[in-house]
């Protein structure tokens, strides 16, 4: 339990850090950040709503430590100010829509990618020196030196383009209405496929390695030499004894590597015009649409905090020495 | 005539608040081996370090010939238990010596060079070895390497924590008489630091029992392991392999192998510690006043102490009972 | 050092690796002087590859090839340099941080976490997007997103190098901490620095790449990344312009391959155990002559043994026979190195891959070099079980003790999940534990207690024969001793036959009837122990028996009564 709350008080900090980055940063931009942050909204809106914009950024008339707290007020009310590239609708709102399409992709993409990456490698390390171990870490660590995006547009152009397997992008067909049919349902798989298989095939060799060379370590093990001496059938002692232990370093691996991973399926998210959170991010970019650049940062932030107070949790599910001290 | 390393009244916690040292004292003499004995977990690492000034005290003060020892310094060096850990994989065996002969004697490297061969004799390591990494040597060459080390730094007092533990049995030996001769020789004070009561034996003038962070006995090697009186001494005693037959039970003392003292001493140990005499949860000859008061430090012979309620006033019609 | 060096000049990747790192090097520094000013339109745009334009045009009619081959100097360019900031970044921050300790490494460690936690492109991203853009505000943004993990890497190898008894020492001599850091500490990190320069630039050239192909990078500038995003950006996509994207990402996926094959190496170099033989069956030549067992019957018959491992010449045991009868305590003594440990996993069948085993061994009439596969798993632990010397690193420790002693029950069928409980606690009060504790978890037990439960694991099936492999040596003496009187009185009882390994003489006298000294792979006597103790031949056996200094007697009265 200590070992929870450790964790959430680091999460917090994080959260609080993240936040506060949003109203340092556009304080360090030579000139007048506020001029520049609204330039683009002024004379869309009424001076009541430019207000409102202004307090949402962080420069609320008065004091620096007044800005903060209005600052801080507007978003706890979960008002993140209006977007400029998609004018007048407030980042809240844009934002909501993204965040389901990349956490099913990228979320579904990573656990598919985590649990065949973790047993390969078991497998790898368990027949060391076998084909599985010879051929695809290598195989599988150069796609894994290989930009994510640019493993997606060399997939979108062939499945897509040349052999026509996959549509082109989006996440449904557009002449349809979303709806929970089967047909739909259907559609938006086979607009899934390709960006997520870039996305499983990209992160694979990763895990594949982490859990192939924990388990190497691992199979020189005292305890390990003794579940042969006693007879255990191999499939046990590689799963329940070997892999059970390897997987623990290997799933504290799969938090710390979620926020990069993360990055790289919003780059493929781009390439696949898929409407998540990094088609948005490459909007606000090329809008300099601040309130949806911090919107966006802070969001992904916190899924990325969550996601990983989930790993904690498995991870105290998974081993028994982090639970004692309750 | 007085003592050349003085440790008096040492307190040391560990960050959880348990007592790693409580009012531990000792003093050792120009030229003499006293032995410090006591299993893992009784704190004699621990004082090591705080001796050595590598870890700062929480009470106490640790005197050299009469001087308040505040830092870690040249006046006391230490030899480590791991002989893998204890030299750097990165440096020659000469490296590691030439630097604190410079920084002592200030001659030019020749000189230094010279010193440094001088002294790998003294410890019975030929010369060509200087120019090795620590991996090419065995386990006892390292450290003599590390005595040489030691050496080098022109210390007044030496702990030695656990110097041979991690050495093959036939290079052991070795290792303990060069330290009585360098006691002998150089009238260095040496602290050895030890589980092995054998090993306390072959070389030490006094003996210490250590227990749960105090010393609980004290006095010369001959008194101490030929006339154990603390209980716990006398236990470390019974338990030490002599080479004599394990048998059976019969034979065994009954305090030994019952499960539930073992069991049961780890947790009733801290608990106990707060109050009354650590070892109470372990001690065949506990009195009903042994849980709820800390027995004192008591003189029972020249040079014999003991801190145990077997031996405080009015008590001795239960120890002669038993 | 200079092993490592050969070592890492030998490996087959290493050489791949430099030699394309050392192609692209050149194409950066002298490719532009040859291919044009790559900026201008200088045909149709979208022009597929041709022999005017190799590699055809980009949608603003430039030629792709000049694009590629003058984007490699700003990409690798910057690629290394923030790599070379993150390390040094991380170098200062992480040593500094962990060598410093207290409130200083508390601030530090939780400053990373944060930077750890916060994912990388988004920060990259708000930061960029407040600061000029030019190839220094990707060089800070790429080292503010990226330090974190190289100073957490260094920051806890320091830690372990700060504990090391040579850190200790360097302090007690009176080395300032300068040199401590410099002397001492550094040049033990000299591969990891190098490991993570390398893993910090594949960081950088992908992330930078990322970053440009969002938009975020000087979009007047020709590298990788902004080639990207005019391909992205021109709809090389939609129209299946492939020459505009392919060459570019096959050059990032190239750099990318060659630093990765170089860490490769790096990291088979300095951590050997990756590099191991694979892992099958131990070789055994077993001599099986299709003899009958050995006239005299006994339990174990060991003739001839012969162990070596692959690639090298000295065999680790050297033609060694001995018979155990049962019911016997047999003794084996000798130094690290010795072979006496491989004697005790040969008899179990439990050395590594590498190692031939030649000879004879006979187990309970069971010719054991001849069992394989299921067969040898279901001989294992029926007749012959081991104690090993690590009590802490014995017992799997993700599973409770109780459930050990189900899944060894269970792999030999015996009985059902509740019988096997109600045995284990049955077994854990033969040893003198609680039988509560059959719930408990390794980790909670002392290392007495682990060692107990070992004993019991052992017993479990009623071996005819028990192989202790320094059982007691992680021990203090008192609990070491509890714990031999509870073996002696369990063999007593029960008449199993043990093998006891160890390299304490006086221990295995005290318990032993027969012992045999081991050096350098050789059987140098064999004895009785008394006679052992009181004649022994072998001028080895006496140097050890002298080797161990012996206690005074005790004085006779137990107590001294105050004066």
């Amino acid at each position: 339990m200590r070992y929870v709350l450790r964790r959430l008080a680091l999460y917090a900090v994080a959260a609080w850090a993240s936040v506060t980055l949003g109203f340092v940063l556009p304080r360090l931009m030579p000139g007048d950040p506020a001029t520049m942050l609204l330039a683009r909204l002024r004379g869309k809106l009424s001076p009541a709503a430019l207000t409102a914009m202004r307090d949402a950024l962080g420069f609320a008339d008065g004091s620096i430590l007044r800005q903060y707290v209005t600052y801080w007020r507007h978003l706890l009310h979960g008002d993140l100010g209006l977007s400029v590239a998609y004018f007048p609708v407030p980042v809240g709102e844009v934002i909501g829509t993204g965040l389901l399409w990349t956490l099913a992709l990228a979320g579904s993409a990573l656990l598919v990618s985590f649990s065949l990456g973790t047993l390969f490698g078991a497998l790898a390390a368990w027949r060391r020196g076998g084909w599985l171990d010879s051929v695809l870490p290598p195989a599988l660590a150069l796609l894994g030196a290989v930009p994510y995006f640019w493993l997606a547009m060399l997939a979108l152009l062939v499945f897509g383009h040349v052999l026509r397997w996959f549509p082109l992008g989006h996440a449904y067909s557009l002449e349809r209405e979303p709806s929970w049919s089967p047909s739909f349902i259907l559609d938006v798989a086979r607009h899934a496929a390709l960006p997520a298989l870039t996305l499983v095939v990209a992160t694979l060799g990763t895990w594949m390695l982490g859990m192939r060379n924990t388990m190497v370590a691992l199979l020189d093990a005292d305890f390990i030499k003794l579940a042969w001496a006693k007879g255990l059938p191999p499939r046990q002692i590689m799963l329940r004894y070997a892999a059970r232990n390897a997987l623990l370093p290997n799933v504290t691996g799969f938090g710390m590597a979620l926020g990069f991973v993360l990055s790289g399926s919003l780059l493929t998210e781009i390439v696949f015009s898929y409407p998540g959170l990094g088609y948005l991010l490459v909007q606000a970019v090329r809008n300099k649409d601040y309130a949806l650049m911090q919107g966006l940062f802070l969001l992904i932030t916190l899924a990325v905090l969550a996601a990983n107070f989930l790993v904690d949790v498995t991870y105290v599910w998974l081993d028994p020495r982090t639970r004692a001290h309750a | 005539m007085s003592a050349l390393l003085a440790v008096r009244d040492l307190g040391k916690r560990f960050s959880d608040g348990r007592r790693a040292l409580d009012g531990v004292s000792l003093d050792v003499h120009a030229g003499e081996v006293v032995a410090l004995v006591g299993e893992s977990g009784s704190g004699k690492s621990t004082l090591a370090r705080v001796v050595c000034g590598l870890v700062p005290a929480d009470e106490g003060q640790v005197l050299i010939a009469g001087q308040r020892l505040r830092r870690a310094g040249t006046r006391v060096q230490m030899v480590f238990q791991d002989p893998f850990a204890s030299l750097n994989p990165v440096h020659t065996v000469e490296h590691h010596l030439l630097r604190p002969l410079a920084r002592r004697l200030r001659q030019p490297a020749a000189a230094l060079r010279a010193e440094a061969a001088r002294l790998l004799a003294a410890v019975g390591l030929e010369a060509s070895l200087a120019a090795r990494h620590p991996h090419a040597l065995s386990g006892g060459q390292r450290q003599r390497v590390a005595i040489a080390r030691a050496l080098a730094a022109g210390p007044e007092v030496i702990l030695a924590d656990e110097p041979t533990s991690m050495l093959d049995v036939s290079t052991r030996l070795g290792v303990l008489t060069l330290l009585r001769r360098l006691a002998d020789e150089r009238r260095l004070g040496i602290l050895f630091i030890t589980h092995d009561l054998a090993s306390a034996a072959a070389i030490a003038d006094r003996v210490l029992t250590m227990y749960a962070g105090r010393v609980v006995e004290s006095g010369a090697t001959a008194t101490v392991l030929g006339a154990p009186s603390h209980p716990y001494t006398r236990l470390l005693l019974a338990s030490a392999p002599r080479g004599e037959r394990i048998l059976p039970r019969a034979s065994s003392p009954s305090s030994l192998s019952s499960p539930s003292r073992s069991a049961a001493s780890s947790r009733a140990f801290a608990a106990a510690a707060a109050a009354g005499c650590p070892f109470v949860a372990r001690c065949p000859d506990a009195l009903p006043c042994c849980p709820d008061t800390p027995p004192a430090n008591r003189t029972i012979a020249a040079d014999h102490h003991v801190r145990c309620h077997l031996y405080q006033e009015g008590a001795s019609e239960h120890a002669a009972l038993s | 050092m200079r092993s490592r060096f050969a070592a890492i000049l030998g490996d087959r990747r290493a050489v791949v690796g430099a030699l394309l790192l050392g192609g692209f090097a050149v194409l950066a520094l002298f490719g532009p002087l040859f291919v044009g000013d790559a900026g201008a339109a200088v045909d149709v745009p979208l022009s597929p590859p041709s022999w005017r334009h190799l590699l055809g045009t980009t949608g603003q009619g430039q030629d792709v090839l000049a694009q590629t081959v003058v984007g490699a100097r700003l990409t690798l360019g910057i690629g290394l340099v923030v790599g070379l900031l993150v390390t040094l970044f991380g170098v200062i921050l992480g040593v500094g941080a962990g060598y410093a300790g207290g409130l200083i490494d508390d601030a530090a460690s939780v400053t990373t976490n944060v930077f750890l936690v916060i994912p990388g492109l988004p920060l990259a991203i708000v930061i960029g997007a407040y600061l000029p853009p030019g190839p220094v505000r990707l060089g800070i943004v790429l080292t503010l997103a990226g330090w974190a993990w190289c100073a957490r890497v260094f920051r806890a190898e320091t830690l372990s190098l700060r504990a090391k008894d040579f850190v200790a020492a360097a302090r007690l001599a009176g080395e300032p901490h300068w040199r401590i850091i410099a002397v001492e500490i550094l040049p033990n990190m000299a591969s990891l620095v190098a490991a993570s320069f390398i893993g910090t630039t594949i960081y950088a050239i992908g992330a930078q790449v990322g970053l440009e192909f969002l938009g975020l990078g000087d979009l007047g500038a020709v590298t990788w990344g902004t080639n990207l995003y005019w391909a992205s950006n021109d709809s090389a996509l939609l129209t299946g312009a492939w020459w505009t994207f392919v060459p570019t990402g096959l050059c990032v996926a190239l750099v990318g391959f060659a630093l990765t094959l170089l860490s490769f190496a790096l990291d088979e170099v300095t951590n050997p155990r990756l590099r191991r033989r694979p892992r099958r069956g131990p070789v055994v030549r077993a001599t099986s002559r299709p003899t009958p067992p050995s006239a005299t019957e006994a339990l174990v018959s060991v003739r001839e043994l012969t162990v070596r491992y692959a690639g090298s010449e000295l065999p680790v045991v050297d033609h060694v026979s001995f018979d155990i009868s049962a019911g016997e305590i047999f003794g084996l003594a000798g130094e690290s190195g010795s072979g006496k440990s491989t004697i005790g996993h040969a008899l179990l069948r439990l050395l590594p891959a590498d190692a031939e085993i030649d000879g004879e061994l006979r187990v309970a009439g069971a010719d054991v070099t001849a069992l394989e596969g299921e067969a040898l798993r279901r001989w294992r632990w029926r007749d012959a079980a081991v104690v090993f010397q690590s009590a802490m690193s014995a017992l799997n420790p993700v599973i409770t003790v109780g459930e050990q002693f189900v899944d060894t029950l269970a792999a030999h069928g015996q009985g059902s999940r509740a019988a096997a409980r109600a045995r284990a606690v049955e077994l854990l009060a033969m040893v003198g534990v609680d039988g509560r504790l059959v719930d408990a978890w390794p980790h909670q037990l002392s290392g007495g207690m682990r060692q107990r439960v070992g004993l019991a694991l052992a017993l479990a099936l009623e071996p005819r024969l028990l192989v202790l492999d320094e059982p007691t040596t992680a021990l203090d003496v008192v609990v070491q001793r509890e714990i031999l009187e509870r073996l002696v009185e369990l063999q007593a009882k029960r008449g199993f036959a043990i093998l006891f390994i160890t390299h304490d003489l006086p221990l295995l006298t005290s318990v032993a009837t027969r012992i045999g000294i081991l050096r350098d792979g050789h059987l140098v006597e064999l004895a009785p122990t008394e006679q052992l103790c009181r004649a022994p031949r072998h001028a080895y056996t006496r140097l050890l028996l002298s080797s161990f200094p012996r206690l005074p007697p005790v004085a006779a009265k137990r107590l001294q009564v105050l004066p």
